[in-house]
């Protein structure tokens, strides 16, 4: 962490399509350990007890039900005898962390994990911190029946998380542009691809949509300041007032807002409007938006002191995020592939510790 | 003044405290007022800014199927219309609803969450959800109903979804607020007309009060 913030990236660098192309495949490909163990007391009669634990490195992109036909085929072929085998009805099937936390089907693996991650850190005894959890196995508890539907949301199903998906999508669609045109406008055809991209974990097929809906890193941001022009010619000058080309209309520094979400370890989940520039016109990064929202845990700078010890710690698509990080570059290249950047946060145990 | 489509949080439960202040003590049967009563502000436990209201309300079959294809034996009262849903025992189940209204982050408006419980405590599924008293079948356009939402058949995507409250977490059914900004744009710009010189207090309470109005027409809100 102490390097990223010493050595500041000259902002353009990252703006190449080949460099986002690079982020983008890195989140695609970015994936979890998962440990799934059928609840003891519901194993049914004649399981094969010395077998029920099945490992999954799963896509962070995906979702559990979606990992559910693998995992059955796994419990029907080593675990389940046939008496048992009928009986199962994967849509009553439920999850739940070592540790008692329910989790939710419609969240992507990779929210999960991050989540359940940030959530130890806070529970007092708890060992790990985020670095040393990193390559741990997320053990999950499989139940196959009776899920809590005060808690989780009915009917889990491949169909299901599709629209919930999907709905995310469209969202996202309306905080970056004020309207959901672009999702609309998607052909039923483009529609369904994009989701077997997700189901068949095929970058090309999910991009090849997702770029119809995505914010653009190129050409340059309207923004980016030559690095040794003085400060005052950069400020308030309104993106569409760029002589230096025609601004993209599809640029992620030209958004509205870019989605994202700030999920605690305890309450609820923080949205808010995020415009991808400050009113200064300088780009609006992770550190600002974390100190506007959060200035307990991630306090603002302030010229009369040295730099303030963040309490937390801030981790996307697994990463620990650096504070210079621009809004709206996280939101083209490390959103999920429901258009969402999920940010989770975790408290620093030890003091000093970023 | 508020001419905007939209709110912003505090303006959101500005406009709530307002609204249960004029309305929760008031016990007129006014065709108006009668739909508005009942409401209370609840607070996020810990975090400030993230309440909503409340209210609890008694429904009951709706006695008359609004959809053709209406799963016999699921709900009871399913396959038979008017006079004679009345004389069915079932008809009669009490269900409890849960609404709330809550501000929608993403759309910058309320939005209208609700859970329907049978006598037994079990939460409706979605098929059921048409067959209660809560939604006016006639508004509702013909829709593709998966057990996750409620979809019009010329649309892409649903009216009425599953959905985990914004606040509380829990599962949910929503009424989608996308298409509430451009109604309410329309009559928002209208009331500023007549709201010159009032205070901004007002001026919310009067954009609820319009919302509560456009959602009136398609969800039976009488208590």
């Amino acid at each position: 962490m102490s390097a990223y913030a010493t050595q500041r990236h000259s902002p353009a660098s990252f703006s190449s399509p080949a460099s986002t192309t690079l982020f983008r495949r890195l989140t695609w490909e970015g994936t979890v350990p998962l440990e799934i163990r059928v609840d003891s007391k519901e194993l049914p009669a004649n399981s094969n007890r010395g077998l029920e634990v099945y490992f999954i490195q799963a896509a962070r992109v995906t979702y559990l039900p979606l990992l559910i036909p693998e995992i059955k085929r796994f419990l029907l072929d080593v675990v389940f005898d046939e008496d048992a085998a009928r009986l199962l009805k994967e849509e009553d099937w439920w999850f739940e962390s070592e540790e008692g936390n329910l989790l939710k089907w419609h969240w992507p693996v990779g929210l999960i994990y991050d989540n359940h991650t940030t959530l130890l850190s806070s529970q007092s005894g708890a060992s790990s911190s985020a670095k040393s959890a990193a390559a741990v196995p997320l053990r999950l508890i499989l139940h196959l029946a009776s899920p809590p539907t005060d808690k989780l949301l009915l009917s889990p199903s491949a169909e299901s998380c599709k629209q919930a998906f999907m709905g995310q999508l469209k969202e996202a669609d309306f905080i970056r542009w004020g309207n959901t045109k672009r999702m609309t406008g998607l052909r039923k055809q483009e529609q369904d691809g994009i989701w077997e991209g997700i189901k068949e974990h095929n970058f090309d097929d999910y991009w090849r949509v997702a770029s119809k809906v995505t914010p653009t890193t190129t050409p340059g941001r309207p923004s980016s300041p030559p690095v040794q022009s003085a400060t005052s010619t950069l400020h308030a000058r309104p993106p569409s007032a760029d002589p230096q080309g025609a601004p993209d209309r599809d640029g992620a520094y030209v958004v509205r807002s870019v989605p994202v979400r700030l999920y605690l370890p305890e309450g609820p989940v923080i949205q808010d409007l995020a415009p991808p520039l400050l009113e200064d016109g300088s780009p609006n990064t992770l550190s600002d938006f974390l100190s506007l929202h959060l200035p307990l845990l991630f306090p603002a700078p302030s010229s009369s002191t040295q730099a303030p010890r963040n309490l937390a710690y801030a981790l996307i698509q697994g990463v620990l995020a650096p504070p210079e990080a621009e809004l709206a570059w996280l939101g083209a290249c490390m959103s999920g592939a429901d258009g969402w950047v999920n940010i989770c946060i975790g408290l620093l145990r030890e003091p000093g510790g970023r | 003044m508020l001419s905007s489509a939209t709110l912003t949080r505090s303006q959101f439960q500005q406009a709530c405290k307002a609204f249960i202040a004029k309305y929760s003590r008031s016990t007129s049967s006014d065709f108006i007022e009668g739909r508005l009563h009942g409401w209370s502000w609840a607070e996020h436990p810990t975090a400030p800014g993230f309440g909503f209201m409340s209210r609890l309300v008694l429904l009951s079959w709706s006695d008359t199927a609004s959809e053709p294809d209406l799963d016999a034996g699921e709900v009871g009262v399913a396959e038979v219309t008017d006079d004679a849903a009345r004389s069915l025992p079932v008809s009669s189940e009490a269900l409890t609803c849960y609404q709330t209204v809550v501000f929608s982050p993403t759309y910058q408006v309320p939005a209208f969450y609700f859970q329907i419980h049978d006598s037994k405590g079990s939460p409706l599924a979605l098929r059921e959800v048409p067959k209660t008293s809560l939604l006016f079948g006639h508004a509702i356009p013909p829709c593709d109903t998966t057990s996750f939402g409620m979809t019009p058949q010329e649309s892409t995507f649903p009216v009425l979804s599953q959905g985990e409250h914004p606040t509380l977490g829990t599962p949910s059914w929503y009424m989608h607020p996308c298409g509430m900004p451009s109604a309410m744009g329309g009559l928002a710009a209208e009331m500023t007309a007549e709201d010159a010189g009032g205070s901004e207090e007002d001026a919310t309470l009067r954009w609820l009060e319009a919302w509560f109005m456009v959602l009136g027409n398609l969800v039976d809100l009488r208590v």
